[in-house]
């Protein structure tokens, strides 16, 4: 079955970036040097190739954008300056923009306004929630005297639950784009590949190993820094849930959770590292792949920034017992964002948190199968 | 044929008193560290024709020539050989050498023991001496049956037609203006510009083909040397270098014959016409040829941003490269005569993308598909047009060499479905409102002209030059000049290039009053001849060879006869004439007959035999050492 070229297909995608990949001649140069491309992951040039004669199903059924590391290798050796690189990032921006139904996410990539629109919007919705939801609670703060502790917890409660399902949906759906072509395979292939996935995630191994590394010391380089970020957000997850758990759950009775508030802390310090770390790679355009930012890559390093200040603001708040009107803003402030950070997951480019797991779960469940 | 002063042939016999000098070059080691060059001198030298026999260790040096001038001069000798290089570095050298002491030119001959033995046999110095001593005797056996020669000459009509009134054309009438030569430019058409009158616009200058036309016709047409002969042809050309006589007839059927010295042709090309029903041409009113295409450009329907054809907006189109060039048989159909264009048109990707710049330049919301081959975008800066047009979003596809794209009607717009190389040999559908096919050049039929001179043609059916290299613009008959794309697919620029090239090749060939011409032409020994013709059917030299009547005891009787101006020397009529009666000068049968006695011969091997025995072989160094003593 003959495929139908449509030249649509590429114009969308140049607007997400990618605004010299029609220079693209096809001499596969940045395959050839791409240090992570290989049979079972092939690219940059066949995801370019698959932009520009339209085809967008087999576009988005690749996992291969979600392998690149944008470690710029090929950009820098393309004979005709085409940016197979930022194509790649584009692709990326351009798959989260439109494989969601709702449009949201269309909607916030298609323009600056749009992004700050729908994050004042949700943002207002949470805090008119917070605000207004009165639960009993034990646990009584001046602080809370706006936002109440309880319906911190609630409304959290709630946030995750539709986040989860809505993820749930995201990932049904992009899994089974990736995984189309590979077959079925045995659980313990599964298992295997989801091991992979799990160490590759949580060390970035491939992109320090494989990738070229930059003049750069390795507190800063993009690797350290994304790792940074990372377990720096994981730690803060973790400390939110175990202070749930140990502080409104159980009949304790206690008010300070003190190992939560340790990995708290030390977690929050090692993510504001990593994202201001990341925020100034950007301004100083250090590298490359960090040339040229989208609206969407400043919202989640400001709101992941955002949030990390008035986090710890609230944590000097809580340990002095402040009880200024300023703190009492910013723990609505530092709620509501986290909350909208979460709720919007799969409409942001924080559902590279789905994409890149699932891509590389894929690529590993095929390598798997043919080794 | 008054103006040829073809010299009789002298008899052999007549050629009483053989002194011949031997010179057995060193070539500065060369030779002499195979070949033992003193043997050789010493070998020659009882030959019973050779006066002197001498070996040095450069003689094409100064002192080197200076040896055979002062035997010459001295009288010692009337006939020379010098064993060295090839005769196509120095065989001129001497010849010059000879001529200084006075002595006829052709009275020589050059031996190769070179290329032909030193450089060829280095491990066997003892055969290749034999072989280089073999070689000279048969060189002194040839030029001691050499009878003095004359070179051949004609009287110049200083005047040029030209062929065709295209930009080559035109450009060579200007350039021979310019040097003071009259031209009468002959062309068919009722216009003049030829192929590049049509063009909407050129690279890089962007003028239009017909401003190019201007600039060369407004100098043209107040250049009182040139006449110039619209809606006219050639129909008959006859003579040679030096003097043509042409006859040219307008569309009135009015004769008339010019005169001229040298015949430039610049009848350019054909733009190849697609076959009913090919890719869709003919048979889908949305298909169109490049040339056509750019008739579109011309005329305005590309205006405020939109292409309008017909009733319909042109939303997108497809570009096919390679239609009618760099075909496959088996894969495309035959031309008429049964070969396919197999040569690649050279100008067409150029071409193509410029087009489709200038679309994406005015129209910039058509999407542009290419299908290639692979783009050859040779010409100085024109690789620009390709990355420009690819930069603005061209979309390119590679078809397989051996599966061109098919193109189809689907409800008034074209599909083109092709296998795509560069989507790893998938098969896509390109819907497009309009498909331009990029045709390449064909020769022109200019069968008529070909068969009056039996003018050489190659296999792609273009005219055919002497050397691709050296000699780029001249034909094999002598005085006919190639300018432009009659000799291959060429660009505005090259066609230019080969026409001033073209005129000056003419304008040396009348630089002076009268034409020297090799004498190694055939002669006719009439009393020999029995008018068999066998010779007029091998000749290949249209008009060099005639039968004439001739008076004969009484009776009159057909003879063969010689034009000199017009006969190459190539001796096919020599190697086919049953009583030898013709002969081609300075290589008679008589002379390969003894050379090949001398090389077969059993003296010369004794000779040689002797003189090893009696000297050992001298080393490159001892020579040098004794010469320089």
């Amino acid at each position: 079955m003959a495929i139908t070229v449509d030249a649509r297909l590429l114009k969308d995608i140049k607007r997400h970036g990618a605004f010299d990949v029609s220079a693209c001649f096809h001499c596969g140069n940045c395959t050839a040097v791409c240090p992570l491309s290989d049979e079972h992951g092939n690219f940059p040039r066949r995801i370019i190739r698959l932009g520009q004669i339209g085809d967008r199903e087999r576009l988005l059924d690749s996992p291969e954008a979600w392998l690149c590391y944008y470690c710029g290798e090929c950009s820098d050796t393309c004979p005709r300056e085409a940016e197979p690189g930022e194509y790649m990032a584009a692709v990326r921006r351009y798959a989260i923009a439109s494989a969601e139904p709702t449009g949201l996410a269309r909607w916030a990539y298609g323009s600056t306004l749009g992004l700050l629109a729908i994050t004042a919007l949700f943002g207002a919705i949470l805090g008119a929630f917070l605000v207004g939801v009165r639960p009993p609670s034990e646990v009584q703060h001046v602080l809370f005297r706006m936002v109440s502790y309880g319906a911190v917890h609630s409304v959290g409660i709630a946030v995750m639950v539709l986040t989860v399902l809505s993820m749930a949906v995201s990932v049904t759906r992009v899994l089974r784009r990736f995984l189309k072509g590979a077959g079925p395979q045995p659980i313990a292939a599964y298992a295997r590949a989801a091991r992979a996935t799990l160490v590759e995630l949580a060390t970035m191994k491939r992109h320090r190993d494989e990738t070229p590394t930059p003049n750069e010391p390795w507190y800063r380089n993009a690797a350290s820094v994304h790792l940074a970020i990372l377990w720096g957000f994981l730690g803060l997850l973790a400390a939110t849930i175990l202070d749930y758990i140990f502080i409104a759950l159980l009949p304790l009775g206690i008010t300070t959770f003190w190992p939560a508030r340790i990995i708290g802390t030390i977690s929050g310090v090692v993510m504001m590292a990593g994202v201001t770390a990341a925020i100034v790679r950007r301004l100083a355009k250090v590298e490359k792949n960090v040339a040229r930012t989208d609206p969407m890559d400043w919202w989640l390093l400001w709101v992941l920034w955002i949030l990390g200040i008035t986090g710890f603001w609230l944590e000097v708040a809580v340990t002095l017992r402040a009880s200024n009107a300023l703190s009492v803003i910013v723990l609505l402030v530092h709620a509501a964002l986290a909350m909208e950070l979460i709720l919007l997951t799969t409409f942001t480019k924080f559902a590279h948190v789905i994409y890149r797991p699932l891509a590389l779960f894929a690529y590993f469940v095929r390598r798997g199968t043919a080794s | 044929m008054s103006d040829i002063n073809a010299v009789p042939r002298t008899d052999k016999a007549a050629a009483d008193d053989v002194r011949v000098g031997v010179y057995v070059c060193h070539c500065g080691g060369n030779i002499s560290d195979v070949v033992d060059t003193a043997a050789v001198a010493d070998a020659l030298s009882h030959h019973p024709d050779v006066a002197i026999a001498r070996d040095y260790v450069f003689m094409c040096s100064d002192p080197g020539q200076s040896l055979i001038v002062d035997d010459i001069k001295a009288g010692k000798i009337n006939r020379v050989v010098v064993a060295a290089c090839s005769p196509s570095l120095h065989e001129l050298t001497f010849r010059k050498a000879l001529e200084r002491a006075g002595l006829n030119p052709y009275l020589y001959e050059h031996v190769n023991i070179r290329e032909q033995t030193s450089w060829v046999h280095k491990g066997d110095h003892e055969r290749a001496t034999r072989k280089a001593i073999r070689l000279t005797a048969a060189g002194v056996e040839k030029v001691a049956r050499q009878d003095p020669l004359e070179s051949i000459a004609v009287d110049v009509v200083p005047h040029v037609v030209v062929i065709g009134g295209g930009i080559a054309g035109m450009s060579a009438a200007v350039a021979l203006a310019e040097r003071g030569i009259g031209v009468t430019l002959i062309e068919a058409s009722d216009r003049l510009g030829g192929r590049v009158a049509e063009l909407p616009s050129v690279y890089p200058t962007e003028q239009t083909g017909e401003d190019l036309i201007r600039e060369l016709r407004d100098h043209l047409f107040v250049e009182p040397l040139i006449e110039v002969r619209l809606r006219s042809r050639v129909t008959a050309m006859e003579g040679h270098v030096g003097k043509f006589r042409l006859l040219v007839t307008d569309a009135d059927g009015a004769s008339a014959e010019v005169r001229a010295g040298a015949i430039i042709l610049a009848t350019g090309f054909d733009h190849y016409r697609p076959a009913d029903g090919e890719l869709g041409y003919g048979t889908s009113p949305s298909v169109m040829t490049l040339p056509e295409f750019l008739g579109v450009l011309r005329d305005g329907s590309l205006a405020n941003g939109e292409l309008r054809i017909g009733q319909k907006t042109v939303k997108s189109i497809a570009f096919i490269h390679c239609v009618g060039s760099r075909q496959i048989e088996g894969v495309h159909a035959p031309q008429a005569d049964g070969k396919v264009n197999d040569y690649c048109s050279r100008v067409c990707c150029t071409a193509t993308l410029h087009a489709i710049r200038e679309v994406q330049r005015r129209c910039p919301d058509i999407a542009i598909y290419d299908l290639h081959k692979d783009i050859r975008t040779y010409g100085r800066g024109h690789e620009d047009l390709y990355l420009q047009a690819s930069r603005d979003g061209a979309l390119f596809f590679r078809y397989p060499d051996e599966e061109p794209p098919v193109v189809a009607d689907r409800s008034g717009a074209a599909v083109v479905t092709t296998k795509d190389v560069l989507t790893w040999g998938e098969e896509l559908e390109i819907p497009a409102d309009l498909v331009v096919l990029a045709t390449g050049m064909q020769p022109r039929d200019i069968s008529d002209l070909i068969a009056m001179r039996k003018l050489p043609v190659g296999a792609d059916r273009f005219l055919q030059e002497v050397h691709p290299k050296l000699r780029p613009v001249e034909m094999a008959v002598n005085g006919v000049v190639l300018a432009g794309a009659c000799q291959g697919p060429v660009d505005i620029g090259e066609a230019c290039a080969a026409a001033q090239t073209a005129a000056a090749k003419a304008a040396i060939l009348l630089s002076k009053p009268v034409i020297e011409l090799d004498p190694f032409v055939a002669h006719v020994q009439e009393d020999l001849c029995d008018g068999c013709e066998l010779c007029l059917a091998e000749c290949e030299y249209q008009g060099a060879l005639t039968m004439v009547e001739v008076q004969n005891d009484g009776g009159s009787v057909r003879r063969a006869r010689v034009n000199p101006a017009l006969c190459a020397g190539c001796g096919a009529c020599a190697a086919v004439c049953p009583p030898r009666a013709i002969n081609v000068a300075g290589w008679t049968l008589d002379q390969f007959d003894a050379m090949v006695d001398a090389i077969v011969a059993e003296d010369v091997e004794s000779l040689a035999r002797s003189e090893r025995r009696a000297r050992s072989f001298a080393p490159l160094a001892v020579t040098i050492g004794e010469a320089s003593r």
